[in-house]
């Protein structure tokens, strides 16, 4: 958790994290050491997504591997306008995840041979898990202080005033936070949900 | 009439004061009443993401693993999506076995890989040929179904792979078939693609469990008689 209180002024004003939409031009350009940032910023939230569905640390680690490899091998289809490179690679990571499953399921109807057909309709129990895991991953992505703020705030259930004695930050510092956390993360679910 | 801001809609959603003309705009305002709504939905979805516990980062070895892929694929063509070694160069260890490999390449590309029966006859009259295997194409660019590749087996014992795919003449190349090896080191070229449906023999000593990857490739006419590392349809076969 972050505490200190230095960044809380310098950063209060910024609206949309301009690093992202230099990460997203790069990445679809090609650019060296775009991967690693990607990774370095989208890779719990892909990685946790995976080990939540698939309950198995090396599927996990396999899933993760593959949903970055192939979205580097697909860059030239990554459109910066349409969307971010962190929701693309999420789309990417749901579509691998759901073929580790299915892989798993039809070892298994080889195994008991027997076919089962999959039943219509019937609804995924991980996809609200999925859900909470995505939101969680655009808290995070929103950057300290906010996301830490937000992270207090509702996850944690801590008042504003708490949350402002805590990070040693003026109460309407905290609000502001808030305020602009809650556009801002309106913004990254309605592109997520988009580009999946 | 002037809509309120996003902070005042945002300030309204979290339950603070905010100017009058604000308050009394949203009273009355449709759209700004929604956002609000909308914002407040949020919360609750906040609220509840809280419940999923917070994200787990991968191991380090996972980054080493997928830069030392990426840097490996690079190497061996640069500048191209879906990069081959082309038996260009020496074989590379990797980790894990080859069977994974395939089933990955199959889930990056979203092949869906068809079990069949073996030794279903075809085709009424004309002579009986056997059903080895048959694998789902997906085109590599839009991971969209791309028509089958299927190995029968006639009466004389060789094989072909017969291949029904939407066909669409490149702007620079050929098509050329391919069967390759699931470390995609090893291959062998079948012939050019000129039509939706084509047979190629397969050349004895090939055997699809050995090179269960059927690849068409955009080939320039460039006299170079190696994969150009330029795929654009792909399929594992499984029999």
């Amino acid at each position: 958790m972050m505490t200190g209180t230095a960044m809380a002024a310098e950063t209060a004003e910024r609206d949309d994290a301009p690093d992202r939409r230099s990460l997203d031009r790069d990445f679809a350009a090609g650019v060296d050491g775009s991967l690693e940032r990607l990774y370095r910023e989208s890779s719990a939230l892909v990685y946790t997504l995976a080990l939540r569905a698939l309950g198995d640390r090396a599927e996990a680690e396999d899933v993760t591997q593959q949903t970055y490899v192939a979205a580097w091998r697909g860059r030239d289809r990554f459109d910066p306008d349409r969307g971010s490179a962190r929701g693309w690679v999420v789309g990417i990571a749901r579509r691998t995840i759901a073929d580790a499953l299915e892989a798993r399921s039809r070892e298994r109807r080889r195994l008991e041979a027997v076919r089962e057909l999959p039943v219509p309709g019937e609804p995924d129990p991980l996809a609200a898990e999925a859900e909470r895991i995505l939101v969680r991953g655009e808290v995070e992505g929103l950057g300290p202080p906010r996301s830490t703020i937000v992270a207090l705030a509702f996850f944690e259930g801590r008042t504003h005033e708490q949350i402002a004695t805590e990070l040693r930050m003026p109460l309407g510092t905290v609000k502001s936070h808030l305020r602009r956390s809650l556009i801002a993360l309106r913004r990254g679910l309605e592109a997520a949900d988009a580009s999946l | 009439m002037r809509h309120c801001d996003d902070e005042a809609l945002a300030a309204l959603a979290l339950g603070e004061p905010v100017d009058a003309s604000d308050a009394a705009h949203v009273a009355s305002c449709e759209r700004c009443a929604h956002e609000v709504a909308e914002l407040r939905d949020l919360q609750a979805t906040l609220v509840d993401a809280g419940a999923a516990g917070p994200l787990v980062a991968p191991p380090d070895g996972v980054w080493a693993a997928i830069d030392a892929q990426v840097a490996s694929e690079a190497e061996a063509a640069p500048g191209s999506v879906v990069p081959l070694t082309a038996g260009r160069r020496p074989r590379r260890v990797r980790d894990g076995t080859f069977a994974g490999w395939v089933v990955g390449a199959a889930a990056a590309v979203g092949v869906v890989i068809g079990g069949v029966g073996v030794a279903l006859a075809l085709r009424d009259g004309g002579p009986q040929q056997q059903l080895v295997a048959e694998a789902a194409l997906a085109d590599l660019a839009t991971e969209a179904d791309a028509g089958t590749a299927r190995v029968e087996r006639r009466d004389d014992g060789t094989e072909v792979l017969v291949v029904d795919t939407a066909y669409a003449p490149a702007d620079d190349g050929s098509l050329e078939v391919w069967l390759i090896d699931p470390e995609v080191v090893g291959m062998v070229s079948l012939g050019f693609l000129t039509g939706d449906h084509a047979e190629f023999e397969i050349p004895a000593g090939y055997d699809v469990a050995s090179f269960p990857i059927v690849d068409i490739s955009v080939e320039p006419a460039d006299g170079d008689p190696t994969h150009s590392g330029d795929s654009i349809t792909r399929g594992i076969l499984e029999g």
